[in-house]
């Protein structure tokens, strides 16, 4: 059987997957603009349902290699064989490698810490001062 | 479950194919809680919390290009017990990501609407 289009993968899981509400924030800074607040990647729910179920999403490296294809060239993510199942540790690490720039979690060579995955609690609920968030070092 | 295999629908004059009315369909769509976590989504792998009504939906299956259409509203309390809603702007976006501005700053340099509930569509052609 042939595994089809991502897009239509998706369609198929969310009719029966229930939604999974991630115990975990990705905080991250970018180097390039340190000015900048921190940034809180927030996974979502029928992605991590997805992830953990397996048979579904394409391998990582699929998006690493679609950062450098043109638009409008031909992506590979989309029909790509998919991967089996990933815990949910495995899909955060998944999720920074997707979403988050390369710069940031794999050729930054400072001694800040510019990202952390924390769970969900450490996020601060006032938002009074959002723009002022950094992190802790 | 059961398939139904059908190349082309017809309404008794008209015949058109079965993916003309699946692609016309949204390809993405998120529906965001106002602290920044997503309610529920179609097609999204993640949201990312950039800053004070400074929003990003990142896309699990991406769009061809950047040519496509993406609207997003914020809905926001107005009055003692209505809600408004209003256009919230896309900054930017890529194949992958969709850059939403829900923050309005209006004459007298109030910030607000910054941290609402809003949702997206987006329309087009996948890759």
């Amino acid at each position: 059987m042939t595994h089809g289009h991502l897009w239509d993968r998706l369609a198929e899981a969310k009719t029966r997957l229930d939604p999974v509400q991630s115990k975990y924030r990705v905080l991250f800074e970018d180097p390039a603009t340190p000015d900048e607040p921190a940034k809180v990647l927030v996974p979502d729910p029928n992605f991590m349902a997805a992830a953990l179920e397996g048979g579904i999403l394409p391998p990582i490296e699929t998006y690493q290699r679609d950062r450098g294809v043109p638009d409008g060239q031909p992506k590979e993510h989309p029909y790509a064989e998919p991967i089996g199942a990933m815990t949910e540790e495995e899909a955060i690490e998944y999720l920074v490698q997707k979403d988050i720039d390369p710069s940031v979690w794999r050729d930054y060579k400072g001694n800040r810490t510019i990202l952390k995955i924390v769970p969900v609690e450490m996020i601060p609920s006032d938002r009074s001062f959002r723009n002022a968030w950094r992190i802790m070092q | 479950m059961s398939t139904l295999e059908v190349s082309n629908l017809n309404d008794g004059t008209t015949t058109v194919a079965t993916t003309f009315v699946t692609n016309g369909s949204a390809k993405a769509w998120a529906d965001i809680a106002s602290a920044g976590s997503l309610s529920d989504s179609f097609n999204v792998s993640t949201l990312t919390d950039v800053g004070s009504g400074d929003r990003s939906i990142n896309l699990s299956s991406a769009m061809g290009s950047a040519n496509f259409a993406a609207n997003s509203t914020i809905i926001y309390a107005h009055g003692s017990s209505g809600h408004g809603v209003r256009n919230a702007p896309v900054a930017s976006k890529t194949a992958s990501v969709i850059n939403v501005d829900t923050g309005s700053t209006n004459g007298s340099g109030q910030f607000s609407f910054q941290d609402q509930p809003s949702g997206l569509s987006v329309d087009g052609d996948l890759a």
